[in-house]
């Protein structure tokens, strides 16, 4: 049996049995089963060398004798490496619908009603189940499932976060959840290509090995379009549904093609290092940790958005080159608007375009001065903001404007735009404020403004929902007239390249114009003239 | 009479889940009770056994336990789950229907021949 085995640290000297034990299961890609199996085999020898040298054998001829009783050891290798490859043909098929699946639920965010956060969780399941069908194929597929076992953990704790009773540790705690999200969903997804490429790199059948290249070709390109974006735009644009389709198409004829590719035998499974594998197999893994790292900008995405709004920061924190771009978009805003609605996106864009990433957390919420009252000029007030809609950037911005002549009255323009690509959006809110005094120490006391469809315009309010009837009643008695101009704009709103307003009469009637589309670019003719006079005509003004 | 590895191949599992139903066993024992229930017709390479033990027991159909002799050596030793006995129950029926039709096509071909 094994001798030769020395003390002093020097190499041992290898048995033949253990060499034989070696071989025969190095195709057994699990470590536990592996040393397991070992050990079962050299028990197996050395009862059977035992039994030899009982007969007369010497102990060289009675394990010469016991291991060739085991057979060929490549056989054996061979044998264990199709029983332990862990990877049934079925359950990879299975395995690789799942995931499939579960990455088309992700993405397609179908923004109506609860679908899209329906589909994120349906999809996060199925994309658990495939990780978890494969985890046993080698370690970089363990390393998925577990990076699977992290999400459904993280965001488990997110939502439990949100139903806690302590103000404010959803919102600090959500991006740090959101983060280690996008971070787990990332490795994941190199981890799955690299197990698949390693997997695939180890068949002999040159047809085993296309169910492998499928895959990544496959995951590739669903990777270059999330990257890009363009499956949020296309999802977006109802008239890209063709498109979609044809995506899905796509899909299914890959997934068809690896099946009927699966249906060869699968033989010698053997799970590849990658410094074993192929040029080819090398470039699989590296497409899939560009992949992977194309996740990154939503990883970025998650980190500026879940900025909390309403930070602590005040006016003091802002620094002078940004106060200069404020003062500088509130001059072109009174200047300009509403005049030309298109001018504000305009101004926006060229007063902060030089904002960095890095400034948001500067570009606070600034309550103004107070100071700025009647009597004096007719300044405006500027609120502003950076915050998260449906996960894009958004800055929204309140300017209150008031004339010195009628300071008890004041109108407020809630403005925001969507920062971020992949839509062109921007709306622009113009309701009123009704005061019972000048603007001078009551700061905080606007009332709540409702759209047609119970939309709030949220500013800071001493009012409930339901007060309505109240606040135009207010309204009135300060102004001592029905209304102003005919209409009130609530609500003018641009998205996907269309756009409606809504718009009240000031006796709690409200109304809502026809979506219209295409919506007029800045140097293009209105594409509907009554909304362009509504907008000109009717707008509220002070 | 020694049979064509083809054959012995796809009743190996059942003849070793076979063996099994009368008791634990380890490897070595299994084969040399296959050898003798045979009478020495089904003699396999005593590695081979291995890897059909563990194509078994990742089906579940065999659970597995260390247990130490007298002598100080570790035998791993293997038993028939309820559902390797519901899984051997459904291989014999299928065993005794295919050598029944196997039986009457070779009587049905000696008339003929």
């Amino acid at each position: 049996m094994p001798d030769g085995r020395e003390e002093d640290g020097r190499r041992e000297e290898i048995s033949a049995a253990e060499r034989f034990i070696d071989e025969a299961c190095a195709g057994i890609p699990d470590r536990r089963t592996r040393e397991r199996t070992k050990e079962e085999l050299r028990s197996h020898i050395e009862e059977r060398a035992e039994e030899y040298m009982l007969c007369g054998d010497t102990p060289a001829e009675a394990e010469r004798k016991a291991i060739a009783g085991m057979g060929s050891p490549e056989r054996l290798h061979r044998e264990f490496a199709e029983v332990d490859s862990l990877f049934p043909l079925r359950k990879l098929k299975n395995a690789l619908w799942l995931f499939y699946a579960g990455l088309i639920l992700v993405s397609f965010q179908l923004d109506i009603w609860y679908i899209a956060r329906i589909e994120e969780i349906v999809g996060t399941v199925l994309l658990f189940f495939a990780c978890f069908l494969l985890r046993g194929g080698n370690r970089p597929l363990c390393g998925a499932w577990i990076c699977s076992l992290v999400l459904i953990f993280v965001r488990a704790a997110a939502a439990l976060l949100s139903v806690l009773p302590f103000d404010g540790l959803y919102e600090h705690a959500a991006w740090v959840v959101l983060l280690c999200s996008q971070i787990a969903n990332a490795v994941r997804m190199f981890l799955f290509g690299y197990g698949i490429a390693a997997f695939a790199e180890g068949k002999i059948s040159r047809q085993a090995k296309q169910i492998g290249w499928l895959y990544l070709a496959a995951q590739c390109a669903v990777g270059f379009l999330l990257a890009t974006g363009a499956i949020a735009e296309i999802f977006a644009e109802i008239f890209f549904f063709p498109v979609f389709a044809l995506f899905i198409v796509l899909i299914v004829l890959i997934l068809r093609r690896i099946r009927h590719v699966a249906s060869d035998m699968w033989k010698n499974d053997r799970a590849v290092e990658y410094k074993k594998m192929s040029a080819a197999g090398k470039a699989a893994v590296a497409l899939s940790l560009v992949f992977a790292f194309a996740l990154a900008p939503s990883v970025s995405a998650y980190v500026t958005n879940a900025v909390p709004e309403g930070s602590p920061y005040t006016a003091a924190d802002v620094s002078d080159a940004d106060m200069g771009r404020v003062k500088a978009f509130q001059t072109e805003l009174a200047e300009n608007f509403p005049a030309d609605y298109d001018a504000p996106r305009d101004m926006l864009e060229s007063a902060f375009a030089d904002v960095a990433a890095s400034d948001w957390l500067r570009l606070a919420d600034i309550a103004a001065a107070a100071d700025n009252t009647a009597g004096g000029t007719s300044e405006t007030e500027i609120f502003y903001r950076f915050g998260s809609e449906y996960g894009i950037r958004t800055l929204s911005v309140q300017t209150v404007l008031y004339r010195e002549s009628d300071p008890a009255a004041a109108g407020v323009i809630y403005y925001y735009s969507y920062i971020e690509p992949p839509t062109d959006t921007r709306a622009v809110q113009m309701s009123f404020v009704a005061q019972n005094a000048s603007l001078r120490g009551n700061e905080g006391k606007f009332v709540h403004l409702y759209t047609e469809e119970g939309q709030t315009m949220q500013m800071p309010s001493t009012y409930e929902r339901g007060d309505v009837s109240r606040a135009f009643s207010e309204y009135k008695a300060v102004r001592g007239r029905e209304g102003q101009r005919g209409y009130a704009l609530l609500e003018f709103s641009l998205y996907g390249g269309g756009g409606y307003i809504a718009y009240t009469d000031l006796q709690s009637s409200f109304y809502r114009s026809p979506y219209v589309y295409p919506w007029p670019s800045a140097d293009g003719a209105p594409a509907d003239g009554w909304v362009r006079g509504l907008t000109e005509n009717n707008y509220f003004l002070l | 009479m020694k049979f064509s590895k083809e054959l012995v191949k796809g009743s190996t599992a059942m003849l070793v889940m076979s063996v099994l139903s009368s008791g634990d066993k380890y490897g070595y024992q299994i084969i040399k009770e296959l050898e003798a229930l045979s009478e020495a017709a089904f003699t396999m390479n005593e590695g081979t056994l291995y890897p059909i033990l563990h194509a078994l027991e990742r089906e579940k159909y065999l659970e597995s336990y260390w247990e130490e002799t007298a002598s100080a050596r570790k035998r791993r030793y293997y038993r028939l789950t309820d559902r390797g006995r519901r899984a051997l129950a459904g291989k014999k029926e299928e065993w005794r229907a295919y050598s029944k039709a196997v039986e009457q096509v070779l009587r049905g071909g000696a008339q003929y021949a």
